[in-house]
């Protein structure tokens, strides 16, 4: 078995390094009629997704209706209230104050990131958050200022509960546009509440509190990113497909990380 | 006969490195040359708005295949059954497209700070990764780059995750499961129409997040939005209805003779 293995690996080594296809893959790849065409697209195959399966594989959007209609909603509820509100804050506040307002927040937001790597069993990551937390709590005054990220290089994590149900294979569902909050899915949905629970300040405060807290931590957080949402929809040749798109696929990069 | 399988492994083994070597450091210095070259075009207070844009898109031109990722976002079922013309028409648009699209995003982030990474070897391709420091992230901007016939070629771009030809590719899909092709180049058409003549209407050039005049801008960015939020249905209904700009055949042959040079470089490689 030893001696028979050895030269088919060899030769499947050699034809990787030099980059030749080894016949039995060569000989199933295309008929020779459609040879020109399809050859054009050979080595892109990380875009083919479910090329076999007849006419364009449709994506699995059973609450596409629901979802286009909230979709609307939030662009509205954006352009006419949230947006414009966002405004008048950022000409009020100076842009370094927000800024330092969204580092105390996600300084706050510390054990979500670091319980979710625990989680993930991504010890050094978890090392990393806990190192940012003890260092930002302090030298950065109660994490209004980043110390561990500009003077020691610890860049901050981004791991909660939907990634760690990704991590451990549990499939996105199917995709979900939240009342204000946006684009999402079942699985990613569903992770909200553990992080809102690993979050102290649903703790120490009432629920409502919290969720008023929160508000405003995200509202502070949009204000620092005015045009972009519309910029992103401007390329959009429709943009509820856009945005679930590249929800789906900045998730599912950030699973993988 | 026993050990020359491993002296050729050997060989190849030594000389399999450092080839890729230094296909990464040209692929390094091809991508940080034009990264920095567009920035400080960008960063340039005296140039005006629509030469830098010109400038910036000259920079970008000879390392990017644009048509490339025009076909690829149809994918290997779509592109075969087009014709010549559609093949031409369509990778015009999405060219132009992208082009404003990649333009527009680095003139926002044009004040950050960028930091590139060693690229990593795919198998035959290679995948950049740069960081984007904005005020309060890091975003991370993602090149794959490919060997064409004459040097290295950026394809497709990734945006946290988001690749440009995957998500524009997952819009054409969705269209194309309700309407046809020509439909899609009409709506295209439509788009190309409407961003150029918003563009042209802006008063001041240099739009930036807190602008006063962003405010002026709000009822223009809205007017897609009415057209998004109908339903299906009377999208179809739209589109069927003969519309005055788009529907008339003299102006569906325009974008072909504005600028015909795409194609030339469409039937590329076999």
């Amino acid at each position: 078995m030893d001696k028979g293995f050895r030269p088919i690996a060899a030769s499947l080594l050699i034809c990787f390094l030099l980059g030749v296809p080894p016949a039995a893959v060569r000989a199933q790849s295309a008929p020779p009629q459609e040879q020109g065409e399809a050859a054009e697209f050979e080595g892109f195959e990380e875009f083919a997704n479910g090329k076999e399966e007849g006419p364009a594989k449709k994506v699995f959007d059973p609450l596409s209706g629901y979802n286009r209609f909230m979709f609307h909603f939030n662009d509205k509820a954006y352009l006419w209230v949230w947006k414009p509100s966002a405004k008048v804050y950022a000409k009020a506040v100076p842009e370094s104050a927000r800024v330092a307002i969204t580092r105390a927040f996600d300084n706050c937001a510390f054990p979500a990131r670091f319980g979710n790597s625990l989680f993930q069993l991504k010890f050094k990551k978890a090392g990393t958050e806990l190192g940012r937390f003890l260092v930002n709590s302090t030298a950065g005054i109660g994490g209004l200022f980043d110390p561990a990220d500009k003077l020691l290089g610890w860049r901050r994590g981004d791991e909660d509960f939907g990634q760690t149900l990704g991590a451990y294979r549990v499939g996105e569902g199917f995709p979900i546009v939240l009342p204000l909050l946006g684009p999402s899915n079942l699985r990613d949905a569903l992770g909200i509440i553990p992080d809102f629970l690993m979050n102290p300040i649903s703790y120490f405060l009432s629920t409502e509190t919290g969720v008023g807290i929160r508000t405003g931590d995200i509202f502070n957080r949009s204000s620092l990113h005015l045009e972009e949402y519309e910029s992103f929809k401007k390329d959009a040749l429709d943009p509820y497909t856009f945005f679930r798109e590249a929800y789906q696929q900045n998730r599912q990069k950030r699973i993988q990380e | 006969m026993k050990k020359l399988p491993l002296a050729i492994l050997t060989v190849l083994l030594l000389c399999g490195p450092s080839a890729a070597a230094d296909d990464a450091k040209a692929v390094f210095g091809l991508v940080q040359g034009v990264v920095d070259r567009a920035l400080a075009v960008l960063r340039d207070e005296k140039v005006p708005l629509d030469a830098k844009k010109e400038m910036v898109v000259d920079i970008i031109n000879p390392l990017v295949d644009l048509p490339l990722a025009a076909k690829l976002t149809l994918g290997p079922k779509q592109w075969p059954r087009l014709g010549e013309k559609q093949r031409r028409e369509f990778t015009d648009l999405f060219v132009d497209q992208v082009k404003s699209s990649y333009f527009e995003k680095m003139d926002q982030f044009s004040d950050a700070k960028v930091e590139f990474e060693a690229p990593v070897a795919k198998e035959d391709k290679f995948y950049m990764l740069t960081h984007v420091i904005g005020k309060d992230q890091r975003l991370k901007l993602a090149y794959k780059l490919y060997r064409s016939s004459e040097s290295w070629k950026i394809y497709d771009l990734e945006i946290e995750g988001v690749s440009i030809v995957k998500s524009y590719g997952a819009q054409y899909k969705e269209f194309l499961q309700k309407g046809t092709f020509e439909e899609l180049l009409e709506k295209m058409r439509e788009k190309a129409q409407s961003a150029k003549k918003s563009s042209k209407s802006k008063k001041s050039p240099d739009e930036k997040a807190v602008s006063p005049e962003a405010e002026g801008s709000i009822p223009a960015a809205q007017a897609p939005v009415e057209a998004e939020g109908v339903s299906p249905e009377a999208k179809d209904a739209a589109l069927n209805e003969p519309d005055p700009a788009g529907g008339d055949p003299s102006v569906k042959e325009q974008p072909q003779v504005r600028n015909p040079p795409p194609a030339k470089s469409s039937p590329q490689a076999e």
